[in-house]
């Protein structure tokens, strides 16, 4: 998904679809899992098992498919991160439909300052980018 | 605020919940339904799950003097809120319970709303 396309994301979103480039971007990152799954999994220097054939024990190898893991990892996460930003977004903007007007509509309570304490709220409710994700 | 199915004990959830209610279905059938990809799957849900509590919480915290009629309608929201967002967890393999801080705020918040609001307009008075 290109940089700046979480706003079309939004709006797709709203109107109940995903463009093609959009599901292909999922798409994406279910291979590049699958990929990280046959990598982790069916090879002993980066399973942590003790390997069968001498040749994953070499350390060219071994350095080798720790590089490839971490770059199959990076690439997943570059892939992913701007549609679980763009969710977390749309939901929080869903949350902050709490404005003043329904609000105090909703639930009959007292607003005053609320434009101030909502805008400084929102900052703080505002999406922290995903840095725990793949830790 | 009116309910289309006429006078009943519980109050219906607010409009704001319904919308979110909405965007929570387009998350889970638009991306979290179309990845497959292990336990960062269920690590992805849980997150947005925790966000959104996160953000639910602060913003209901800061809901001063809420009426009788408006402390019946947080209760009736927050309950939703967990019918809403248990689904989107599930489909991952994982539950509201293990979002931990979050969740046990929401819960918190529940009986604080009830519960302290009561002493506070009495002393208020």
């Amino acid at each position: 998904m290109e940089a700046g396309s979480t706003s079309m994301l939004q709006s797709d979103l709203t109107a109940g679809r995903l463009s093609e480039p959009q599901a292909h971007a999922l798409g994406v990152v279910n291979l590049l899992y699958a990929f990280y799954e046959l990598v982790t999994g069916g090879t002993p220097a980066v399973q942590g098992a003790p390997p069968s054939n001498p040749v994953w024990t070499r350390p060219e190898v071994v350095d080798a498919l720790r590089d490839a893991v971490q770059a199959l990892r990076q690439l997943i996460q570059t892939t992913v991160e701007p549609f679980l930003q763009t969710a977390a977004e749309y939901l929080t903007t869903a949350v902050a439909a709490i404005h003043k007007d329904n609000f105090a509509d909703e639930y009959a309570v007292d607003v005053e300052d609320w434009a101030v304490i909502f805008s400084q709220n929102n900052e703080l409710t505002s999406w922290t980018r995903p840095s725990r994700l793949f830790v | 605020m009116v309910d289309a199915n006429g006078p009943s004990a519980e109050p219906p959830v607010s409009r704001y919940l319904r919308d979110l209610q909405t965007r929570v279905a387009a998350v889970h059938t638009f991306i979290l339904s179309r990845l497959q990809c292990g336990t960062d799957q269920r690590a992805w849900s849980q997150q947005l799950a925790a966000h959104t509590l996160v953000a639910f919480v602060r913003h209901l915290s800061l809901i001063r003097r809420p009426s009788e009629a408006g402390k019946l309608q947080l209760a009736a929201d927050m309950a939703q809120m967990e019918l809403m967002l248990a689904p989107l967890l599930g489909a991952a393999g994982t539950s509201l319970s293990v979002l931990g801080a979050p969740y046990r705020a929401l819960r918190a918040f529940r009986y604080a709303a009830a519960a302290a609001g009561t002493s506070a307009n009495s002393k208020r008075h």
